[in-house]
């Protein structure tokens, strides 16, 4: 996980990290994607999100950076380190192991709801 | 044509044998039984309901009477029948005008599939109407009897009906159910108002039913979009209290307070979201009837600015 927080302080340079964790590397790199985007329906209120899953019938509220992660991907699959950038920059955060360590516990959660997936 | 203008004989006669269809907001229900107390019950707290003539469609077909075992004279016991069907356990016989607004209750949680339907009180004021999600217990009924005490439109004490098509609430005012203390907490705070008979012992507690006010009934087919939606929560001896809920924490409460939400699947969803969009939500806590009251008359409308997002 220490080399994971590295790489977020730093331009996406794959080829300087690597070496040091190369099982690490190629798990972040993989990308994610959602599951049955076209199935969900989205109700914003300011930075409160709610999002209805047709396929599932669930229905579930995230907060501005959950959502966004999970539009970013309804639109186009990315690897973890693509949507710390997407999301840092369109959110207007920076793009810092906080934010880093946060997205991943967000992909992992929308992961167990079966909202996306990593191939 | 309203049930108190039909003679004793002629009211028996029709719970005994052909049916009372009898008007309830947008549904006709056609009531049979000869039980003493639901006869009584139904004439006292439905006297100014309108009565369908004899034959024609009725929503709901519903009976409460004794089985046919011995528990029909030993320690005897009441069933509600949904078409000739008994979808509960009997419950003692002193307790059959209760299971009467209990299966009512059923009927339209489990059918009534054109409306969203959630478990709270509604009532209305000046075209304005707040709706009360609420599990039991949080004083929701005896909020809701006392605002009607105090001039606010009964629309219901336990169901919401809010159409998907016209985003707007349908009355269905029925008797509100009282439980253990706040049987007498209304009677000395509304002396007026009649209270029939209770009954001890349910799962609930003791139990009574306040008769709706005339007016309610009368205006029982004038629907009227939500305006907000408040959480109660009495307290005692708490100062009345209202604090702003956010959006997004009062729509996923309040799926957990449908009954249909998600047979509605993606109908529900927009439904609930909309519901959502134009109403202001609250927290409420209490510990006085005037207090709330107070709060209630001083509620200022939403402003009618959106901001949904797809």
């Amino acid at each position: 996980m220490q080399s994971a927080r590295m790489f977020a302080s730093y331009p996406f340079n794959f080829d300087s990290t690597y070496h040091q964790a190369p099982l690490m590397v190629s798990k972040l790199a993989l990308p994610w994607r959602a599951r049955a985007s076209s199935q969900l329906h989205w109700r914003s209120w300011g930075d409160e999100f709610v999002v209805y899953h047709a396929g599932s019938g669930d229905t579930h509220q995230l907060d501005p950076i959950a959502a966004e992660l999970l539009k970013s991907l309804a639109q186009e699959p990315a690897s973890t380190f693509e949507l710390v950038t997407r999301v840092s920059v369109s959110l207007e955060l920076e793009a810092d192991d906080d934010l880093f360590e946060y997205m991943e516990k967000v992909l992992c959660t929308l992961s167990r709801l079966d909202l996306i997936e990593q191939s | 044509m309203e049930l108190s203008s039909l003679t004793q004989c002629e009211l028996n006669t029709q719970l005994r044998h052909q049916g009372l269809r009898l008007r309830i907001g947008p549904f006709i229900a056609q009531i049979r039984s000869s039980i003493p107390s639901v006869i009584n019950g139904i004439q006292q707290l439905y006297a100014d309901y309108p009565i369908e003539q004899e034959s024609g469609f009725a929503d709901f077909h519903v009976e409460v009477s004794p089985p046919r075992n011995l528990r029909r004279w030993f320690r005897p016991q009441v069933l509600f029948l949904f078409d000739h069907k008994s979808p509960f356990k009997p419950l003692p016989y002193e307790q059959a005008f209760p299971v009467l607004e209990w299966g009512l209750n059923w009927c339209v949680s489990q059918f009534a599939h054109n409306y969203l339907t959630l478990h709270a009180a509604v009532v209305e004021k000046d075209g304005h109407t707040v709706i009360m999600p609420a599990p039991p217990g949080s004083g929701k009924s005896t909020l809701c009897a006392g605002l009607v005490a105090r001039g606010w439109r009964l629309f219901s004490d336990e169901l919401v009906l809010f159409s998907p098509k016209t985003g707007e609430v349908s009355p269905i005012p029925r008797p509100i159910s009282l439980k253990n203390e706040s049987i007498e907490v209304i009677r000395s705070f509304a002396p007026e108002v009649v209270i029939g008979r209770s009954s001890a012992d349910t799962a609930k507690g003791t139990v009574a039913h306040m008769k709706a006010p005339i007016e309610s009934v009368r205006q029982a087919m004038m629907p009227v979009a939500p305006t907000w939606v408040i959480y109660p929560r009495f307290e005692a001896h708490a100062s009345a209290q209202l604090i702003s809920k956010p959006k997004g924490a009062a729509f996923m409460r309040l799926i957990e307070n449908s009954f249909n939400y998600t047979l509605l699947g993606l109908q529900g969803f927009e439904a609930l979201t909309g519901l959502i969009d134009v109403c202001d939500c609250y927290d409420f806590s209490y510990g006085s009837l005037d207090e709330a009251i107070a709060v209630f008359d001083a509620l200022e409308p939403p402003s009618t600015s959106l901001n949904i997002c797809n």
